[in-house]
């Protein structure tokens, strides 16, 4: 009825000839009074030249580099104006020409055409922009799809932007392009905390002065805003991370160096117009030295990016649907907006970089076709107690609906469980059925106690387990920091309106976790190596932490790590190895990219490990596309029904699918569409899995089947993680390590207490 | 039934009756639906969702219901879904009777609301531009070619689907540059993110529909209790997306048991394959040899109006057209003349109207099928063919609506296409050529055998 054709958003280069480099000096004239204004000038420059000549003249790293031609004569001598600076005149100085081709410098000319594409939206059409030249994202002017009505009420708009890059599919270089939603500040940070202000005071039912807010306000704005990544919109930076918004000092006040205010400092670089009243953002960066230093920021430059949750909080249950529809868009929608574009860039430089495109350079405008590169997907195998699960593609969400009520657990807690549940008489009928449920599902007897008392009473000898139902962070933090973490009492905290009937099985499987059990083994995985997974956590200051976590092939977890600071790297990598040489055969899992750690890794594990692989497997802006053929209009006489299909799109992300782009460079679709309500929509991205070293013979295809069928190991919910299992669980414990702190009972460390 | 006070109930009705009186008590399926709202009115929920099969005698009970609690000194209305209606509740003198737009808009707060027809609330409510914005755009427009290739599937050729917000906020970008659509749509474009868009559409025609997200209207409440009688009656879920109402307030009555009874009615289906102008010919020609009440019903206006203007001038006595305006003035005229024919595309009378002493029913091309606006939100997997099945089941059954009634029916195309079996009807299939003279001959038989 249907036959599948799977591509991506990557697009072929059909030439990818070798560029001819002209690279050029600048002498500038007078001296400018700061680095940044060689950036300003030059990239003015490069604009001029790209339109003048008709080729790509790119600003970069102080020079200018052209494309194909010499700049002639004419053309060497500039006089740029810089407002409020005056004139500045430039002397270009040839210094060299350089062939620059895929084959031997792949680096060099991907920065080449990527800055050739960032061209022909940035700098030769009016519809999209960028913040900063570096940047990958192209970002889209114009009106995005939320309403004015609703931007005013939330202080959210939403834009488009779009990433490029070249990868390599099938040993031909491609441009990616993809297409994301980013939610940021309406306008400006100020603008949204006056939205905020006006969303707080509509919500109280009292007016508040946004200068002089209440502490409560501050409090959420504070909640809501730090931690976030803000984006410089007045002029080219690199983004900061807020610690803070603070109304203690204001943007008129003298806080920088020399007694300058950051009004006063800003009105040199010409920007002027500034609210002088208004609060200021406090962020921190570490400097060269890893001092941490704090820095103040003006709200009305700034943009803060934000996430569907923190947009959810401030809009009407009746818009969610449509908001959703823009956040996640469903393949369809992403991928006709990714193909308008696409052919946008195609049009634009054809008609203004003659000279380079498409003689030398050429992308095909039809996205490839990747279904010789895939393994298709494959059903994947778990095993519980007393029976065993098979799972088809698409493997569907809530698996565990399919339980039965006889299902035991594969690794079922036994004995006697005593657990204390701290709620009112409302939850009764809600503790029995956990109880019942957890009682079914494992050997044991689970004693329950309703109790209805201050935590700070309970003496961690009392019980095995204590379940708390509510919504106080003081108690919930209090359970964890205290009770869970220096007493080793196992803590489920339940929000109240999630203690209801549908919650059971999750709390069941939740607790069960908690307390050394597993819900249930992946069935003869097909590599059968044991998985060692290296996870690096890095805080909004740019430290990180390192953790490690040992688990058997079908996904038992046999040992996690105590979070390592980066200064003690050398220790936590000792303590790797103590542990990786215990065994013989090992996919090494990371999330991050550093290639001093990897050969550190590598060659400790070169002697002890008969044979290892390692992978990195992160996130990546490709995307597949599996492509329904609609069924044609049936013969009337015939009994069938034309299929009808749930949103407007023919194309859906093709969950366990695996792509081969390279030798060394993979992609695994974990995760389905998102389900909302009734309707599948939202377009997955795959994960990227690269190999970066390996030791032995490995067949790659199993080795990625197992990565695959790793996201429906974590027993936490029955849903499928986007993420392999002990990926999934080390984020989950660097949370719970930042927001709670470690555990100091050493038993807790091989159980999984904070799921 | 055991309770007293139940048994006082009915011995009420039963005394109050006029029918009661002229055939000593009223008919079962009436006690048992007066049971039935006795209870409901009893319990603790407000609005009630009751099943009254077809001549089920309702339309007595409604009156009879009326009469009751106007003489306990209660306020109270009866709803239609169209005016067609109003004409079967004209003995209520002094009792309030409302489309369902008049009592959108009236401020009243009545204590018992009964809303007849309940299921045409769903048509209706969304016909009802102020609360689902509607626009058409057909193929002489420039937007036209747009709307086929992003929204008609490869290969079909009928759409009826909810819109991703992405795709309707693009169509809104593009109706905005259209002075007649922007004027509709002014609510809409004021503050997208509180509506959602759906989509019935076909080759020449899309209707493209903003629907208020969460529910299409808060209904005013009755104070004391709202009966909706219907023989299909509303679900729970229906008349909370519907008329905004929480579900926990809504009781639902168990179906009642069909009444036997077999119509006189002769069904025809011509096998000719007929253009258009095939049909308007043999529609023209039937029109012209038979002189009794007629409905012909068409899928859409333009249809019809086409049809009108083929037929000939000196027939526009006898012609009566439902459009836009005066539509319920037109089917009073129509009422009035016992040999009046109705041509008509509304959906109204492709389910609910009842038109007394019909004799012949014409029905030009099949349906389109017309998933609600609810089904498509919740995105269910509507069997459009189904749909079609249903929708002209429910066509044909304006005609035959009561054991004494007498008539025929006649499609102008293979009926058995699209529904496979018609219990309790036989179909004759035959060529258009000999059509007249069977129908001639079917409505003097019938006149003969009918009461």
């Amino acid at each position: 009825m249907e036959k599948p054709t799977y591509h991506a958003n990557v697009f072929e280069l059909k030439k990818s000839k070798p560029l001819d480099v002209y690279s050029y000096g600048a002498r500038i004239t007078p001296a400018v009074p700061k680095p940044v204004f060689v950036y300003r000038i030059l990239g003015k420059i490069a604009r001029n030249l790209t339109k003048q000549l008709a080729t790509a003249a790119i600003s970069d790293q102080g020079k200018i580099k052209i494309l194909g031609i010499e700049i002639p004569q004419n053309l060497l001598l500039h006089s740029i104006d810089i407002e409020e600076f005056g004139t500045f005149n430039v002397e270009l100085l040839q210094e060299g020409l350089r062939e620059v081709g895929y084959a031997d410098s792949p680096i060099e000319y991907t920065r080449l055409v990527n800055r050739i594409v960032d061209l022909s939206l940035a700098y030769l059409s009016d519809d999209f922009f960028k913040y900063s030249d570096v940047s990958p994202w192209i970002i889209e002017r114009g009106e995005g799809y939320f309403d004015d009505a609703f931007r005013a009420t939330v202080g959210i708009e939403d834009g488009r932007r779009y990433y490029r890059d070249l990868r390599e599919f099938g040993g031909v270089p491609c441009l990616l392009l993809n297409r994301e939603i980013e939610l940021r500040s309406w306008k400006n940070l100020l603008n949204e905390l006056k939205a905020l202000a006006a969303w707080w005071s509509k919500v109280r039912g009292k007016p508040i002065d946004f200068y002089n807010p209440p502490d409560d306000f501050k409090k959420y704005v504070n909640f809501s805003i730090s931690g976030k990544s803000a984006d410089v919109i007045a002029y080219s930076s690199r983004s900061i991370r807020i610690k803070e918004v603070t109304w203690e000092c204001r943007a008129k006040d003298p806080l920088l160096e020399g007694g300058k205010s950051p009004i006063q400092y800003h009105e040199e670089f010409g920007i002027k117009n500034l609210d002088e009243n208004q609060p200021l953002v406090k962020w921190v960066f570490v400097a060269e030295d890893g001092k941490i230093l704090e820095r103040f920021h003006i709200p009305e430059l700034l943009v803060v990016g934000h996430t569907f949750d923190d947009l959810s909080a401030r809009i009407l249950p009746s818009q969610i649907s449509q908001v959703f529809d823009i956040v996640h868009p469903n393949c369809g929608d992403q991928q006709r907006k990714i193909f308008d574009v696409i052919k946008k860039i195609d049009s634009v430089l054809r008609g203004s970089l003659a000279s380079v495109y498409p003689s030398i350079l050429e992308f095909s405008v039809i996205p490839k076709e990747i279904t010789q590169h895939t393994i298709l997907p494959s059903k994947i195998e778990l095993t519980f107690g007393n029976r065993d699960l098979s799972l088809e593609p698409p493997y569907g969400l809530n698996f565990y609906q399919k339980y039965g009520r006889t299902l035991k657990f594969a690794k079922p807690i036994t004995g006697e469980v005593r657990t204390l549940v701290m709620g009112d008489s409302s939850h009764r009928k809600f503790v029995e059925q956990l109880q019942n449920e957890f009682e079914v599902r494992n050997d044991c007897k689970m004693n329950v106690e309703l109790l209805q008392v201050d935590p700070h009473q309970i003496k961690p000898s009392q019980a095995d387990l204590l379940i708390t139902i509510t919504n106080e962070n003081s108690i919930i933090e209090y359970c964890k920091k205290t009770l869970q973490n220096k007493h080793g009492l196992i803590h489920q905290n339940v929000r109240p309106e999630h203690a209801n009937e549908d919650s059971i099985p999750q709390i069941a499987m939740q607790l069960t976790l908690k307390l050394g059990g597993f819900p249930w083994f992946l069935k003869a995985p097909q590599s059968g190596y044991h998985l060692l997974t290296i996870y690096c956590y890095r805080n909004p200051t740019g430290l990180r932490s390192y953790f490690f976590m040992l688990m058997t092939p079908n996904g038992e977890v046999l040992i996690q790590s105590r979070a390592f600071d980066s200064d003690k790297i050398l220790s936590f990598l000792r303590h790797v190895h103590q542990e990786a040489k215990k065994y013989e055969r090992l996919i090494v899992i990371t999330n991050f990219d550093d290639q001093a750690v990897y050969e550190y890794v590598a060659k400790d594990m070169e002697q002890d490990v008969a044979k290892f692989i390692v992978l990195r497997v992160s996130d990546d802006h490709l995307r597949m596309f599996k492509t329904f053929k609609p069924t044609p209009a049936p013969a009337r006489r015939r009994r069938v029904v034309a299929d009808v299909y749930p949103v407007e799109a023919y194309e859906c992300a093709p969950q366990g699918v695996i792509a081969k782009a390279s030798r060394d460079e993979f992609y695994v679709l974990t995760t389905i569409s998102t389900k909302v309500r009734t309707y599948y929509r939202g377009c997955p991205t795959p994960l990227k899995v690269k190999v970066i070293q390996a030791k032995g013979e490995f067949d790659i295809d199993s080795v990625l089947r197992h990565i695959l069928s790793l996201s429906l190991a974590a027993g936490t919910s029955g849903n499928g993680t986007r993420d392999p299992a002990p990926l999934y669980y080390l984020q989950k414990y660097a949370a719970y390590v930042i927001e709670y702190g470690e555990p100091e009972n050493e038993q807790m460390l091989r159980r999984l207490f904070y799921v | 039934m055991s309770d007293p006070k139940e048994r006082a109930w009915l011995d009420w009705m039963n005394n109050n009756s006029e029918m009661a009186r002229k055939y000593g008590s009223l008919l079962p399926q009436q006690q048992q639906l007066l049971l039935t709202v006795y209870r409901e009115i009893h319990n603790s929920r407000t609005v009630h969702s009751l099943a009254a099969p077809p001549a089920s005698g309702k339309t007595h009970v409604i009156k009879l219901l009326c009469k009751y609690f106007k003489s306990n000194s209660f306020s109270v209305c009866v709803v239609i879904p169209n005016n067609f209606l109003r004409a079967e509740y004209s003995d209520l003198p002094d009792i309030p009777v409302l489309t369902i737009n008049q009592y959108l808009g009236t401020g009243t707060q009545f204590d018992y609301v009964l809303i007849d027809e309940a299921h045409n609330l769903k048509s209706s409510l969304e016909l009802t531009p102020s609360l689902v914005k509607t626009v058409f755009v057909d193929s002489s427009s420039d937007i036209y070619a747009y709307l086929e290739s992003r929204l008609l599937p490869i290969g079909q050729n009928y759409v009826a689907k909810q819109l991703s917000y992405v795709t309707s906020r693009d169509l809104l970008r593009l109706f905005r540059g259209h002075q007649p659509l922007r004027e509709i749509l002014r609510d809409v474009l004021r503050n997208s993110t509180t509506w959602q868009c759906f989509v019935y559409g076909r080759l020449g025609l899309f209707e493209i529909k903003f629907a208020p997200a969460d529910y299409i209207c808060r209904i005013q409440k009755a104070r004391r209790a709202m009966l909706l009688f219907s023989a299909s009656p509303l679900s729970g879920h229906e008349i909370s997306f519907y008329c905004g109402i929480p579900e926990n307030e809504i009781g639902q009555s168990r179906r009642m048991m069909q009444p036997t009874w077999k119509s006189h009615v002769m069904h025809f289906s011509v096998i000719d394959q007929l253009d258009p102008k095939g049909k308007f010919r043999l529609l023209s020609k039937i029109l012209g040899k038979l002189e009794c009440r007629t409905l012909v019903l068409f899928n859409n206006s333009f249809t019809c109006q086409a049809a009108l203007k083929s037929l000939p001038k000196s027939y526009s006595k006898r012609i009566f057209h439902i459009a836009s305006t005066e539509r319920a003035k037109i089917y009073a005229d129509y009422l009035a003349r016992k040999n009046g024919k109705l041509l008509t595309a509304s959906s109204a009378f492709w389910e609910g109207v009842t038109i007394p002493d019909l004799r012949l029913l014409i029905i030009p091309d099949p349906p389109y099928p017309r998933p609600t606006l609810l089904e498509l939100r919740e995105g269910r997997k509507v069997s459009l063919r189904l749909d079609v099945a249903r929708r002209l089941v429910q066509g044909i059954g304006r005609i035959g609506r009561t054991s004494t009634s007498s008539g025929a029916c006649v499609t102008f195309f293979s009926i058995s296409e699209f529904v496979g079996s018609m219990p309790e009807k036989h179909v004759t299939a035959l060529n258009s050529s000999k059509l007249v003279h069977e129908l001639q001959r079917a409505l003097n038989e019938n006149l003969r055998r009918a009461p």
